[in-house]
Parts: C-alpha cells; structure tokens; sequence
C-alpha cells in the first residue's frame, strides 16, 4: 500500500498512491492508515484521486480508517474519480463523509508505504 | 463479442480477472458507466464468491461475458458449496451506523437487471444483464446520454 503524506494548513494528508481500493488491499490499507496516523493530530484528508476502481471492501475499509481515528479526529475525503464517487452516492456514505473536490496544497510530501 | 475466463478464487486472481475484463472492455467500448457498473458488480460477485462458496479453500470462478445490445449478459459459475445470494439480505446498510460491511449485495441488486440463481449438481451458477444505471440526482453533463458508435 503506497500514500504520500503531507502537512496542509489545518489537516494530515493522506494521499493514497493506488489505482484499486478493493478487497485484495482493504485489510493491508487499514493497517497504513493506522501506521501513517499512529501519532495523535490534525484532522486527516484522504486523497482518492490516483484510485480509479473501489468496491465495497474499499469502502468498508475507508470507514474502518474514520472509526479507527475516532470521533475527535474527522476523517475527510478529496478528490475521488466519478466511479468511486458512485460507489459513495449509491451506498449513500456521501452523507457520512466530508468529500472536497481537490486535495489541499501540502507542505513536504513523503512517500510511505 | 464474448469472453470467456476462468481464474482461481483468491482475491489477488480475481484482481487479474478484473484487469482482463478492464482490458477487454477498453478494446469493445461502451458506455463509460457501464464499464464501472460491470467492473463493480463482478468484483462483488467474485468475492461472495471467494469468501462464501468456498470460504477458507480455493476454487475455480469461470465467467462468460457477451455484449448485447446496450448491456452485458454475464454468467458466473463456481464449484463451491451452495450458496444463493438471492436469499441474502439486500437493505442498504444505515450511513450512519458507519458499517464496514453489508454494501457488496445491495450494490450488486442495484447494479444489475434479471438476476438469476441455480444450483446445477455441483455448480453454482449466476446470471445477470449490467446495463449501465446512470446515477440521479448528478450535475449535468458528467454523464454520457448514448451509446458510443461502435
């Protein structure tokens, strides 16, 4: 699992570096995702425009990622493509999510896996 | 057109299944959503598949695919135990529940026209049309109207 991780203004970033959140990655992409935020912080922006294909073990995961943060730290989304903003409208967890039409600038992008 | 495949029921296969199919989707064209729909709803169908016909064992998935008309018929048959998603549940998870799991049926409900189930001795077949469900309510003009000419 590929992110590049950076510090915007007000939130971690988070950007996710694969083209398929799907079942064959949903377990390995909580466990980044609980490594890339291990330390205490800022809301988290989750960056989904490099993800062309997601199906509904990707969605749970994204969900297992906000419960994970916890109520006190949000967990938004930016910049999913039309076929994974579908699997959002269809399931209606657009509702639950925060979801900006672009990932905010960042400060000192590192890539992790 | 038609195409035919089988793979192993590992996820990890059913990923290279799903790229084929990506593959041979982009050399048939078709309509854009149609192309997410029928990627979306195999890969749900391959992991029922996975996780509840053959549960901790591996197996072989075949699927056939055919264009027809402004669709895709698919048959998908596999040797795992009995199992028909038909009698499963299909509500929509609450959003707010916050739910890790429960999407892969009702999506795949959506997503499909004359759905299908029969057990054949020991072999579970599905059958099914995706035709493309545009979703409403959407900003105009992110949405294809017709069928490319093809």
């Amino acid at each position: 699992m590929q992110f590049s991780i950076g510090q915007s203004a007000g939130a971690l970033v988070i950007d996710v570096l694969e083209t398929r959140l799907d079942a064959a990655v949903a377990l390995a992409f909580k466990d980044a995702i609980r490594s890339a935020t291990a330390h205490p912080g800022s809301p988290v922006i989750l960056g989904l425009s490099n993800v062309e294909f997601m199906d509904s073990s990707g969605l749970g995961a994204i969900v297992g990622a906000m419960k994970l943060l916890g109520p006190e730290r949000p967990l938004e989304l930016a910049a999913p493509s039309p076929g994974v903003m579908k699997v959002f409208r269809l399931t209606r967890m657009d509702t639950v999510f925060r979801i900006h039409d672009s990932l905010p600038d960042v400060n000192g992008l590192s890539a992790a896996e | 057109m038609k195409l035919v495949l089988e793979t192993e029921s590992s996820l990890l296969k059913i990923r290279e299944v799903l790229e084929a199919v990506d593959v041979f989707l982009k050399q048939n064209p078709t309509h854009p959503q149609l192309h997410d729909d029928l990627a979306l709803v195999l890969a749900e169908v391959f992991s029922n598949i996975a996780r509840h016909a053959y549960g901790h064992d591996q197996g072989i998935i075949r699927l056939h695919l055919s264009l027809v008309g402004d669709g895709v018929e698919c048959m998908v048959s596999d040797y795992g135990i009995e199992f028909n998603p038909l009698a499963l549940d299909d509500m929509l998870p609450d959003p707010d529940a916050l739910c890790e799991g429960g999407y892969g049926w009702f999506l795949i409900k959506t997503l499909t026209r004359d759905l299908h189930y029969s057990r054949e001795q020991d072999k579970n077949i599905l059958q099914f049309l995706v035709a493309g469900t545009p979703m409403a309510p959407v900003d105009s003009g992110t949405i294809a109207t017709g069928l490319p000419q093809v």
